[in-house]
């Protein structure tokens, strides 16, 4: 029976997607919940999954295209079924103009093709494309998701044949087909850096530490053609929209103001000394945790500016800004407030993880009041976020550093960060954010208050 | 640190509490002139006088009954069934009446009292003797169950049950009371709802309690010998259940065996499953494993009885089976 595939509605601010490849191909068999291709957003790249099974009879959107969602980008019926002509005939309206023509060329080729082949698969399939789905851990396919890896193909080694975790993370590895040392693998991944690229110093050419390190800064500095226009990728432009939104439209003010952080270090080295192979505890997860329970204190700045007025939030949300080679995003913890360290620490690895690898889905990036930002790790002392509109706030951290400050008449060496607040003033009035900011000092000064619920 | 057993454990808890707070007493068959069928509450009658160390007839719904009222008048008894294989007469007591009392009261009354008692295969004393039944009350809302593996568990948790405020079976096991550990002088309490992590590992969680937690350590002793880290968690109590504990190991390793020395189906671990299953879905590698008694009567034949429970050796099989790959 002939059923469409259009493309799907992603979050309430996405309006069209990109195809970014398909993963089935025309007359291949499909189950219910394959993966038909991927798209991307201006934020995030996902699977379209079959709703049906059956045979992909037909795909009306090229890779590349960019469509409207709800826009016929496929047919899946019986193997041999003829796709009606008006089915076609709506892809040709649905699809851009510039698209309009590849297809109907396509179409013109494959349509005698298609139904003379189809009875081939179906014969022929069973030996070697192993009908029906892949069976893996649901802990390899998250760690599939996470590295990019597609499950077809991989050779399962678990129990039953079972694809497990080891599989996925070997032929991420091999995928690479790069000698490299485990610490190399490690800071490659961190940095983005594709290893492959990497010339190795090691022993044999094995890819070293220093070596991902010199590519990772080599790549902050690319090749440059004088004179050449780069196009603005969908997440540049973006960015670029919401800055210029921000700068020209919230009359903002900045508050700076000390902390010491002398006791979260030293809270922190004896939570991660038990850390027992979990994620480690950041700053970021203390600062983004006092934010929360701030947040809960202060109900203005818990707040957005919608329109029509000023929003009032229950929940503490806060986001964090990640840093990507084309540009940034904010995945946001939620019920900051409430949740312990270790579980911040956990969603918050998960989260940058995700950003980098473009698998965040939307609501893991909206519904933010304020913002965390921190280029501590670059040694800038201090800095002016923009903050994100809508939101009420953006707190910049700085680098924490050794600092000679008076305590109790006397001279003594603490680590200190300095952190600055932009804030919204149509919503959020100086005094407040002011109180709110010495609320974040407080907790993070006195911190055991933190992880202990 | 100086090492008692745990049955000496289980007295200084007793005694300590009652030099303590005077509504505390102990009640049960053979528990005063004799000191209890397994000891554990020798010499208490000496110190305490037969006022607050009673024995009482055989009848398990009259002790069950009669800690119940002590509890709702203002006492805090605590009771010894001598077999949790006889917690069957007890049971409407405990679970009817203690269990439902606060709630159906709305609160105008508590129900402070600890009924202990001890389960467990190992003494060839067949099948009215060697059962294992936590899962019936884990099943009953309104009362908690505590099943502590070492002797400093054992004094801790008695010490924190008997000053809690719910009806809570306490089941010692048979075959520990004479299992010596390190027990402090000085007073501690050990919480209710916080397992242990006895070993830590990145390859297989094992979860065990009462002398399960012993021999999934002694499973992952043997497994480190070939290579794999498997963690032990020791739940200590059933109810309330410290399930982020396993869930944070699970999500480190991927990999959960769980041990109970009950009977396998229904077994109060296919509730852990369920959790894990909800809960840390996407970081399971493996299906679960369980590894409990065999669904019959436990035999009276040492080698029988022996094949009837779990063994190190079953548990360590168990890992191996989430571990397997086929290369």
């Amino acid at each position: 029976m002939i059923q469409k595939v259009t493309l799907p509605a992603l979050g309430e601010t996405v309006d069209t997607s990109t195809i970014e490849r398909w993963v089935k191909q025309e007359g291949d068999a499909v189950a219910k919940g394959d993966v038909l291709c991927e798209i991307t957003t201006d934020k995030a790249t996902l699977e379209v999954e079959s709703f049906y099974a059956g045979t992909l009879l037909k795909i009306l959107a090229p890779e590349g295209a960019d469509l409207p969602v709800g826009a016929l980008i496929a047919v899946v019926g019986d193997a041999g079924e003829e796709v009606p002509a008006d089915l076609l005939a709506e892809a040709g309206q649905g699809a851009a103009p510039q698209t309009a023509a590849p297809a109907a060329g396509a179409e013109a080729a494959t349509a005698a093709p298609a139904p003379a082949e189809a009875p081939a698969p179906a014969t022929a399939a069973p030996p070697a494309t192993a009908p029906g789905r892949i069976v893996a851990s649901p802990r390899a396919r998250r760690r599939a998701r996470q590295l990019g890896v597609l499950l077809e193909g991989l050779t399962g080694t678990g129990p039953g044949g079972r694809i497990i975790e080891a599989d996925v993370v070997e032929a991420a590895e091999a995928a690479s087909a790069v000698k490299a040392s485990p610490l190399a693998r490690k800071v490659a991944r961190r940095e983005g850096v594709d290893l492959a690229a990497v010339a190795g110093t090691g022993a044999g050419g094995k890819v070293m530490r220093d070596d991902v390190a010199a590519a990772a800064r080599g790549a902050a500095a690319p090749a440059v053609v004088p004179g050449q226009v780069v196009p603005l990728t969908k997440m540049r432009r973006i960015v670029a929209e919401r800055m210029t939104l921000s700068k020209q439209t919230i009359p903002c003010y900045y508050l700076t103001m000390d902390v010491d952080m002398t006791e979260v270090a030293s809270l922190r080295g004896t939570l991660n000394q038990k850390a027992n192979g979990r994620p480690k505890v950041s700053f970021n997860d203390f600062v983004i945790k006092a934010c929360g329970r701030a947040l809960k204190q202060f109900p203005r700045v818990n707040s957005r500016w919608v329109e029509g007025g000023i929003e009032r939030r229950g929940a503490a949300h806060v986001g964090l800004a990640v840093a990507l080679d084309e540009g940034l995003m904010v995945p946001v913890v939620r019920d900051a407030d409430a949740k312990p360290l270790r579980q911040i620490a956990r969603e918050t690895a998960d989260l940058a993880q995700r950003a980098r690898t473009k698998r965040l889905v939307p609501d893991e990036y909206q519904d933010g009041c304020m913002t965390v930002t921190n280029l501590g790790m670059f040694g800038v002392r201090a800095f002016i976020p923009v903050v994100n509109p809508g939101e009420s706030c953006i707190l910049g951290l700085g680098v924490i550093q050794d600092r000679v400050v008076f305590r109790q008449g006397g001279i003594q060496v603490r680590r200190i960060m300095t952190m600055t607040l932009s804030a919204d003033h149509r919503l959020l009035d100086g005094a407040v954010a002011a109180r709110f900011l010495e609320t974040v000092r407080d907790l993070l000064e006195s911190p055991q208050a933190l992880a202990e619920a | 640190m100086p090492e008692i057993m745990y049955r000496e454990a289980v007295r200084d808890a007793l005694a300590e509490e009652m030099r303590r707070d005077e509504r505390v007493f102990v009640m049960g068959e053979d528990v005063a002139i004799y000191g209890g069928a397994y000891g554990a509450t020798q010499g208490l009658m000496d110190e305490f006088g037969e006022e607050r160390v009673r024995d009482t007839a055989i009848s398990e719904a009259a002790i069950a009954g009669a800690a119940t009222g002590a509890a709702m008048c203002g006492m805090r008894p605590v009771a010894e069934i001598m077999y949790v294989d006889f917690m069957t007469i007890a049971m409407d007591q405990f679970v009817n009446q203690a269990g439902k009392n606060r709630y159906m009261f709305g609160g105008k009354t508590t129900v402070p009292m600890v009924l202990r008692t001890e389960g467990g295969a190992g003494r060839c004393i067949a099948a009215h003797h060697s059962q294992s039944l936590e899962s019936w009350f884990t099943h009953a809302p309104g009362v908690f169950v505590v099943m502590p593996a070492t002797p400093y568990d054992a004094k801790g948790l008695l010490k924190t049950c008997i000053r809690d405020d719910n009806p809570i079976l306490f089941i010692e096991h048979k075959m520990l009371y004479k299992e010596k550990g390190e027990v402090p002088d000085e007073e501690y309490l050990v919480p209710l709802g916080e397992a242990a992590v006895r070993r830590e590992g990145g390859d297989v969680t094992l979860v065990g309690y009462s002398r399960m937690a012993l021999r999934a350590e002694e499973a992952g002793e043997a497994l480190a010998e070939e290579g794999v880290e498997a963690e032990v968690v020791d739940l200590r109590c059933l109810r309330p259940l410290d399930i982020d504990c396993i869930l944070d190991s699970v999500r480190k390793t991927g990999r959960l065996v769980v041990c109970s020395e009950g009977y396998q189906e229904t077994n109060f671990v296919c509730e852990i499953v369920t959790k894990v299953q909800r809960f840390a879905f996407d970081y399971l590698d493996a299906p679960i494993e369980r590894v409990c008694s065999a669904n019959c009567p436990v035999p009276m034949s040492p080698v029988l009885e022996n094949e009837a429970v779990p063994t190190a050796e079953k548990i360590a099989a168990a890992a191996k089976r989430t571990l397997a790959r086929n290369v």
